[in-house]
């Protein structure tokens, strides 16, 4: 072969090979590109150190520095082209999860997702450190990658990269962005059932859109105040919802497209007709009701639906918020349901009403689903209040109804404030909030994805049995190999 | 091949005939032995405290809990002992002149590389055998998950294999056994650590970091996967650290 088509070999093979590398560091979601380049570069390599090779060993007989070099070369060459065939390993491989908790493996769920999704699929998580919190991260982005080869993801230190953190409004660790299709999808958590979750979302033809009622004093989605919804707006947005503000005056029904209508903290009562228009939705929509105890009681609103908002306000003796009395109750348990499954935050409401729906039957379902202690008792605002109540028992300020026929749902809440700009950080309050809206948007539709865990494997040694294995793994054993070495030695001497 | 075998067999019948073969095993043993039954004492304790506590234990289980360090263990201390294996295997040749006549018989370099590399192989799997009473003591007091046992230990002779390659390449760098080992661990303390050191690296940095690293390579498989690229990586971590051995034995030949 002519000198020039080797030096274009020799050369090609490395530029190719560089041109590989340089796709697997920056941009490694083009995996096939990646080992396409990588597959002719280690070809025209090989048909490269083959050569040279004869060629050096023919040489070996004599001194030259010459040979030195090529020594070298021959070396960094072979070093590349086994970092070539692991660039091509990088995209065409097989794992084998023989791990008792399957860590390395996602969920049949999580990979029919997958690949329904095309390509352009972004992750991006923020966690705490470089420590475990991120490898875990890493794994589960390879084994999400191990699926859909195509997956562009990134696992950052929130500490170290603020500013992109800020680009997507992210502020605490373990958090995870989903970009796709133009939507961006801010998802509460790192683990899989987060970012499958995130990835349905994100890859939803339907946009679903939250109206703010306004016109009766209520919290307004656009207010930056201290009382104002803007902060909760950000993050229903955050979770690829649309916020909008609705006047029932205004309108002769309820949008077709409105998923939740939130009427957060009326001041004044509404009118019939707004009434009828709040009602008719009902039979189609979903309804966050949220009462402040100096407020209206939207009477006219929730008495079709069995609910009511009672005068007073609810004082918790036993558990509220340090430092604010008795009148910030906080809860730290739910019930087990739907809405609050798995929900072990806190959150904290500054003021709030005691709520009730009727009893359960064939019409509505009722459940209470945020309580106070049992040392709650309830005082009246001012004395043209019906008579407070004193009786120290647990008061719910929380309640789902569910009506049997149309599915239709409708949450009330004794507290808008929990969710206003100033409250929404404290603890829980802005979980539990987007959680509200989330389920009754169909949240609930999306997937449940169980951690796998192994079975719990017991494992019992008695005293005695532990002496025997110390005595003969730690002891006995090595002791038999010395045995076996001193008389291998005395053997060897005695020849 | 012919030539491989005698002094495949040469190299095997030194080791055995030393006591060196002999006290790293029996120190190896006695290590991995104490920290093994540590861990089972600890886990039993805990199985105890915790069965009574409310708490869900899903996922607590001997195999995941007590191999899965019992491996690092190996991994870790295998690094200061490879060298006592592989120092003397081109470093006495050198030392003792007896390598040039292995240069000058008539006998390909591959071979003599490959017999001196396999027979310390063998030496270090004979020395991991006797741990295989650990999943037996597992199975036998409760129950072992084989398939993240079996993956553990692959990961055990893969990483045997590399490191007794980087420890050939380092004896084949000098004449001093002393010097041998001090290099090999060296080397090898650098690339179990580097995926370590991650600090405020880049992703791209971290990514490359990650994937020299010896211990990223070796944690997947003690977890319990089995992944083309681990088993890739360290085959060609072994090769190149065996070419670069071949071709530093080879410029003695026409160095003189």
């Amino acid at each position: 072969m002519g000198f020039a088509l080797k030096f274009i070999r020799a050369w090609g093979g490395l530029i190719l090979g560089l041109a590989s590398l340089w796709v697997f560091l920056f941009s490694p979601e083009k995996a096939d590109l990646s080992a396409y380049l990588a597959a002719a570069a280690f070809i025209l390599l090989v048909l490269t150190f083959r050569e040279n090779y004869r060629m050096v060993l023919r040489m070996s007989g004599k001194r030259s520095a010459r040979l030195g070099i090529n020594s070298i070369v021959m070396v960094v060459l072979f070093f590349f082209i086994v970092v070539l065939l692991n660039l091509i390993a990088g995209r065409y491989y097989f794992r084998i999860d023989l791990s008792a908790n399957r860590d390395f493996s996602i969920s049949p769920l999580s990979a029919k997702v997958l690949e329904d999704v095309d390509e352009g699929l972004k992750l991006t998580l923020f966690v705490k450190g470089k420590g475990a919190q991120y490898r875990d991260a890493l794994s589960l982005m390879d084994s999400y990658r191990y699926i859909e080869p195509r997956l562009v993801y990134h696992v950052y230190d929130l500490d170290e990269q603020p500013a992109i953190a800020a680009s997507y409004g992210v502020e605490s660790y373990g958090t995870s962005v989903v970009e796709f299709g133009g939507r961006v999808i801010v998802a509460e958590g790192t683990d899989e059932e987060s970012l499958t979750n995130g990835i349905i979302r994100a890859s939803q033809n339907e946009i679903r859109t939250v109206y703010f009622v306004e016109g009766h004093g209520e919290r307004q989605s656009g207010n930056e105040g201290p009382r104002g919804y803007s902060r909760a707006a950000s993050s229903l947005r955050a979770r690829g919802f649309l916020v909008d503000s609705l006047n029932l005056s205004s309108v002769d029904f309820i949008p077709q497209e409105a998923s939740v209508v939130v009427v957060a903290g009326p001041k004044t009562g509404y009118t019939d007709e707004e009434a009828r228009k709040v009602h008719d939705y009902a039979q189609r929509g979903r309804l966050l009701f949220m009462s402040d105890p100096e407020g209206s009681d939207m009477f006219e609103l929730l008495a079709v639906f069995g609910l009511k908002a009672h005068n007073g306000m609810v004082l918790d003796k036993k558990r509220h918020m340090a430092g604010r009395g008795e009148s910030v109750p906080v809860v730290s348990s739910y019930p087990d349901g739907d809405l609050t499954r798995d929900f072990g935050l806190t959150t904290v409401y500054p003021t709030v009403r005691a709520v009730s729906g009727g009893t359960s039957g064939k019409v509505y379902e009722y459940y209470p689903f945020i309580r106070t202690s049992s040392n709650s008792t309830i005082e009246a605002l001012s004395q043209q209040e019906a008579l407070a109540s004193d009786e120290q028992r647990t008061r719910t300020i929380g309640i789902l109804v569910i009506d049997r026929k149309s599915n239709g749902r409708v949450i009330l809440v004794g507290d808008s404030d929990f969710a206003s700009n100033d409250n929404l950080d404290i603890s829980g309050n802005g979980n539990l909030f987007r959680n509200m809206v989330g389920y009754l948007s169909g949240e609930a539709s999306f997937v449940r994805i169980e951690p796998r865990r192994a079975d719990y494997v017991p494992l019992y040694i008695t005293e005695n049995q532990a002496k025997s294995a110390i005595y003969v793994f730690t002891v006995g054993l090595p002791l038999m190999v010395s045995l076996a070495g001193f008389i291998a030695w005395y053997r060897r001497r005695g020849l | 091949m012919r030539q491989f075998w005698p002094i495949f067999k040469r190299e095997l019948r030194a080791y055995f005939t030393s006591p060196i073969f002999y006290i790293v095993a029996a120190v190896f043993l006695a290590l991995t032995g104490y920290f093994y039954i540590n861990a089972i004492i600890r886990y039993s304790s805990m199985a105890i405290e915790m069965s009574g506590s409310g708490k869900d234990l899903s996922g607590f289980n001997p195999t995941s809990v007590v191999m899965k360090n019992i491996f690092n263990t190996m991994g870790t201390v295998f690094i200061l002992l490879t060298p006592l294996v592989t120092m003397r295997l081109v470093a006495e040749e050198k030392r003792s002149r007896t390598l040039e006549l292995l240069l000058t018989a008539p006998v390909p370099l591959i071979s003599v590389i490959m017999a001196k590399y396999l027979a310390a192989v063998v030496v270090y799997a004979l020395v991991v055998t006797p741990t295989l009473y650990m999943p037996l003591v597992i199975e036998y007091y409760s129950s072992a998950v084989w398939g993240q046992m079996a993956a553990g230990y692959a990961g055990v002779l893969l990483l045997g294999m590399a490191m007794l390659s980087v420890g050939l390449m380092c004896s084949s760098f000098t004449e001093s056994q002393l010097i041998s080992a001090v290099l090999t661990v060296g080397v090898l303390i650098i690339f179990w650590f580097v995926g370590g050191v991650l600090g405020s690296a880049s992703e791209e940095l971290t990514r490359v970091m990650r994937g020299l690293s010896l211990f990223e390579h070796f944690n997947s498989m003690t977890d319990g996967l089995l992944d083309l690229r681990d088993i890739l990586y360290f085959i060609g971590f072994a090769c190149v650290a065996l070419f670069i051995s071949h071709r530093v034995l080879d410029s003695l030949r026409w160095r003189g």
